[in-house]
């Protein structure tokens, strides 16, 4: 049996799988989500698709790690050959390196803003603007152009960040390298010990202050009333059911090939089905209670319900770096309360960009039979020099986090059902999925996951592909076809390197 | 707060922690009981 890592203990496997799940998404693109869609009733299509589709590729996603570790491979290229004795299997895995090695190499930049805000906030270092009667719109500015300044993010095709911002990144990224160089049990498992409880703690905290929130404009209560308030005409409307299920889908972090390779650290009868529920559990525990629970609230009490809606509608970093900031900034103890957001939220980062560049370490240990140092400081050399392009080129980060981040994710999701519930053989699927499980699955689960699981992922993958894909390639500058070009050759060098493996794997 | 929307709140609240709790019970006693069996066995 192949020598591989393990989790040491169930804890520190949940909350780091936990971790992983548990991301910015959580506290920022839920509540945005949620109110621009119906607001209460968005519950209904998203739970049901949590049901259909997000648990059940939860457990068929562990079961793929779980079976691939076993035979000594962490990632997709080699476990879905194994599934499927087919030549194209393992090129379809590549999907596995691209998406979540893409992913990293824009969100470790993201992550690192969270890290520089939380030490700007604590160091009282952000725009100071006392509240008066001005409008929202003009309260807000200095905070906006702090962040573009910080960013650099302007109208050129260029971007321009600041020193900080750049120190931040290079910070970011050592304390990346630090983690995943300790390796699974004493790097990954032990930050999840230490930054899990942290984060619910300090969303606790932050909940409860949100809560008491009191000024002219009204009360928190009236953030939740706009939050949960049920438009059942939205019920009807398509889009809510696709944004719902799009949530979902993103909030677990599913095909983006993590999972699978966290799971392929366990061993050949350990649990699956309990410890996936129990990861699912508690990243809805911080998203629905918690995330649902700071942002809106605060931003109806501050702003009024109806300035809400606009910073509601004006996307997840206004919402985070602009909206938030400003409030800190005008109650007792905002930097302090500040710094906790931040930091709240760069735990949420760093314990998911760890686990969305494991798998391209992974793959250089189990394929290439790398030192894991070495396979670490190489991985991290070439995300630290594809991140340029996110921090420098404009519109580049949009360009990969459409690609990578949101279209490749559904699309590598819907493969891995159908090569492991349609190639592979169904029943062995099941019993894989079952072997070991501290909870016995309802039969009803198998159908919904050769069936419905599919099925509601080639929808959703059909409609990006009918009403947005066109648009988007139309409205398209020279920046973001450099940005796609950056993307195939990635691409190109995992097929290469997945095609070299094999060739040499053969000859031996 | 509205009726509804404190309805909607409540329920999706309650579903999440009932399935954490469940989970976390379940876990912590399939988990004791491997450590007896295991403990017997050596």
């Amino acid at each position: 049996m192949p020598n591989r890592e393990r989790w040491a203990t169930r804890i520190g496997l949940i909350l780091a799988m936990a971790g992983n799940a548990v991301g910015l998404g959580n506290f920022l693109r839920f509540p945005t989500q949620a109110a621009q869609n119906g607001g209460g009733v968005f519950m209904i299509p998203y739970m049901i698709s949590l049901i259909l589709i997000a648990i059940p590729l939860m457990w068929v996603e562990w079961a793929i790690g779980r079976y691939g570790g076993v035979r000594g491979h962490g990632t997709t290229p080699a476990i879905f050959r194994l599934l499927w004795q087919n030549p194209l299997a393992k090129y379809i895995g590549v999907l596995g390196l691209f998406v979540p090695f893409v992913v990293s190499c824009y969100y470790v930049y993201i992550e690192s803003w969270t890290l520089g805000y939380a030490v700007m906030s604590l160091l009282g270092m952000l725009p100071k603007v006392s509240a008066s009667s001005t409008s929202p719109e003009v309260y807000l500015t200095p905070f906006r152009e702090f962040l573009n300044s910080y960013t650099g993010m302007g109208a050129g095709d260029f971007y321009h960040p600041s020193f900080k911002a750049y120190l931040f990144f290079l910070i970011t990224m050592g304390l990346n390298i630090y983690v995943l160089i300790k390796g699974i049990s004493g790097g990954i498992e032990r930050l999840a010990k230490v930054a899990m409880p942290l984060l619910f703690l300090f969303a606790v905290i932050l909940m409860i202050r949100v809560f008491t929130l009191e000024t002219p404009h009204g009360l928190a209560v009236a953030g939740l009333n706009f939050l949960w308030e049920p438009k059942w005409s939205e019920l009807a409307n398509p889009k809510v059911w696709l944004a719902a299920a799009g949530q979902v889908f993103f909030t677990l972090s599913l095909g983006f090939g993590a999972i699978i390779t966290y799971a392929s650290y366990l061993k050949r009868n350990d649990d699956i089905t309990l410890s996936a529920l129990t990861a699912s559990s508690l990243n809805e525990l911080a998203e629905v209670v918690l995330g649902g629970s700071i942002a809106i609230p605060a931003a109806a009490a501050f702003f009024g319900v109806a300035a809400a809606q606009t910073i509601a509608a004006s996307g997840a970093f206004n919402l985070a770096f602009v909206s938030l900031p400003a409030i800190f900034a005008n109650i007792p103890f905002g930097q302090f309360f500040g710094f906790l957001w931040f930091i709240l939220l760069f735990f949420a980062g760093l314990t998911s960009s760890v686990a969305i560049t494991q798998p391209v370490i992974a793959f250089l240990e189990d394929e290439f039979k790398m030192e894991r140092r070495m396979a670490v400081l190489a991985t991290m050399f070439v995300l630290f020099s594809v991140a340029h392009v996110a921090v420098f080129l404009a519109g580049a980060l949009d360009e990969m986090d459409f690609w990578a981040g949101t279209f490749f994710v559904v699309v590598f999701a819907l493969c891995e059902v159908l090569i492991f519930f349609w190639a592979f053989s169904p029943s062995q699927a099941w019993a894989e999925i079952n072997r070991g499980g501290y909870i016995k699955l309802p039969r009803l689960f198998f159908y919904v996951m050769r069936y419905v699981t599919p099925v509601f992922l080639f929808l959703i993958t059909l409609w990006w592909l009918v009403t947005i894909l066109p648009g988007y390639l139309m409205e398209s500058k020279w920046t973001s076809w450099v940005a796609r070009e950056v993307l195939v050759a990635i691409m190109a060098v995992f097929c290469f390197l997945v095609y070299f493996q094999d060739k040499r794997r053969r000859r031996k | 707060m509205k009726g509804s929307a404190l309805l909607f709140m409540l329920f999706s609240w309650n579903l999440i922690t009932s399935l954490c709790t469940f989970c976390f019970t379940r876990l912590f006693l399939a988990e004791r009981k491997t450590r007896k069996t295991r403990k017997r066995a050596t």
